[in-house]
């Protein structure tokens, strides 16, 4: 107790008035804290000491670390679980004035409260601040780009594809479509992959905007401006980066909704059209059945998740990617 | 068209499984069975204003959400409040099935007449969603009759998918 006085009375000349708090001042304290912490060494050395006095005081629970990414509906955080000590993402809505809790906000917690799945993001609690709204989700600091950047034997990547396909199964099942599904929302923790950012998806229904995927992995029938694709688009979004684990590049890098098109178009010609592609010709023939299956450009001859995870590549332990001869 | 058909029999046991009974959601209020069958009339008159923007989904959203928060909420309300309940479910509807959903300053204006201020509508969002804990996508009445119409006629309900092979 005597060092905790001591370690006080230093902050209270470090940051004068720190310690007098009213629930405003934490948070604009927090603010503070995590500037100082990047340049302050003895600050973070008594950084526990901080996060004792914080987790007396009531209503604070998480302190922020880092800033992780942005986007147009907020800031994603790294912060500490001061009563668990366990570190999690804070994705911080911004509530506009005018529209009250955004409609991305809300879709994407209600879809998430159905979805319990081991490889899909857990959200663990969601809570209202200052009129602003944030998740809390477990941590993980690697997605699929960054993992494919090492060498990674094909048991694991095998692994990774059948358990991505093994969540988008279950989402599907829910009748909810992803409808963003892109390497950086695939994170991998442990060779483990797990789905996040539900904020473009929705429950199915008739009548949909088109506008919806990161444009590489967009589906042919959105870039034809459909108002009415169903789950298919997702199966394309998944063809795209299942070829994209194992050519180690993006497949298709269209500068526009016309390039992409015409880039999908010189691809996919007939229905021969691996064949004729050197970069094809290392690979398995059944990884080649399962890809050109997901690459169909018609939405309704395209496999659906579950006849994908049936898929024989998947059957056969011995089948990898790449052929070993 | 093979892909509804398979996902239609995914979602009948998820039908089963999510689906939450609101028989009884005027049991500890103290409003009236009479008002409530107003409320929805009322609520089918409002939204059929907008009705190039909003589908017969956003309806049945509302009123389950409604329903949802009246059986869950723990203080029990009268007849008066009624009105910006149901304004607040019809707000939190429209934004979860629209693709442009219809702006709180119509809601406050066109809608309510300016009886209630828009504080006063995102006060009550906030309520609903922290009572019903965000849990609002649960199966409504719709999706039970586009279940049963399924199985009567072995339609599914979006024949219009193009064929863009060409």
């Amino acid at each position: 107790m005597n060092s905790i006085i001591q370690y006080q009375l230093y902050l209270r000349i470090e940051n004068d008035g720190v310690f007098i708090l009213s629930n405003k001042q934490i948070y604009d304290y927090q603010f503070e804290y995590n500037r100082i912490i990047c340049d302050s060494q003895i600050l973070y050395q008594i950084k526990d000491i901080i996060y004792y006095y914080m987790s007396v005081l009531e209503n604070v629970r998480y302190i922020k670390i880092q800033k992780i990414g942005e986007g147009a509906y907020g800031i994603i955080y790294k912060a500490q679980d001061v009563q668990t000590q366990e570190i999690v993402a804070l994705k911080k809505f911004k509530l506009s004035d005018y529209e009250g809790v955004p409609s991305c906000a809300l879709r994407e917690i209600s879809i998430l409260k159905q979805l319990n799945h081991p490889n899909i993001i857990k959200l663990i609690s969601q809570i209202i601040i200052n009129k602003k709204l944030h998740l809390v989700m477990n941590y993980y600091d690697k997605d699929l780009t960054e993992y494919l950047k090492f060498y990674h034997e094909e048991f694991h990547l095998k692994n990774i594809i059948y358990k991505i396909l093994l969540a988008v199964e279950f989402i599907h099942s829910r009748k909810i479509i992803h409808r963003d599904l892109q390497p950086n929302n695939i994170l991998v923790k442990n060779n483990e992959p797990v789905i996040i950012d539900f904020g473009l998806s929705r429950v199915f229904s008739p009548n949909l905007t088109p506008g919806v995927t990161q444009l590489w992995y967009r589906a042919p029938e959105l870039l034809q401006n459909c108002h009415s694709y169903d789950y298919a688009i997702d199966m394309w979004s998944l063809g795209c980066i299942i070829l994209e684990i194992a050519l180690n590049k993006p497949l298709f890098m269209g500068q526009s909704e016309i390039h992409q098109l015409l880039l999908i178009k010189n691809l996919i010609d007939g229905d021969e059209w691996f064949k004729q592609n050197s970069q094809f010709a290392k690979f398995n023939n059944l990884f080649i059945d399962l890809i050109n299956k997901l690459l169909q450009i018609d939405p309704t001859k395209r496999i659906t998740s579950k006849q994908a995870i049936q898929h024989p590549f998947f059957q056969d332990q011995f089948a990898f990617i790449y052929n070993n001869e | 068209q093979q892909y509804s058909q398979y996902y239609h029999q995914e979602f009948q046991q998820s039908l089963i499984n999510e689906n939450v009974y609101l028989g009884n959601c005027l049991l500890h209020q103290k409003i009236s069975q009479s008002l409530r069958a107003k409320m929805i009339d009322w609520m089918i008159e409002v939204l059929g204003n907008y009705s190039e923007t909003t589908s017969d989904a956003t309806f049945f959203r509302s009123v389950s959400i409604m329903d949802y928060y009246l059986q869950k909420s723990i203080t029990s309300y009268s007849d008066n409040h009624l009105h910006l309940i149901g304004i607040t479910s019809m707000f939190i509807a429209t934004k979860i099935e629209d693709i442009y959903h219809i702006p709180l300053s119509d809601f406050v204006t066109r809608v309510s007449h300016n009886k209630y201020t828009a504080s006063k509508i995102k006060a009550m969002e906030q309520s609903i969603l922290e009572t019903l804990n965000f849990e609002i996508t649960f199966p409504t009445t719709l999706d039970f009759l586009h279940n049963i119409f399924y199985q009567c006629f072995s339609l599914n309900d979006n024949p219009n998918i193009q064929n863009i092979l060409e």
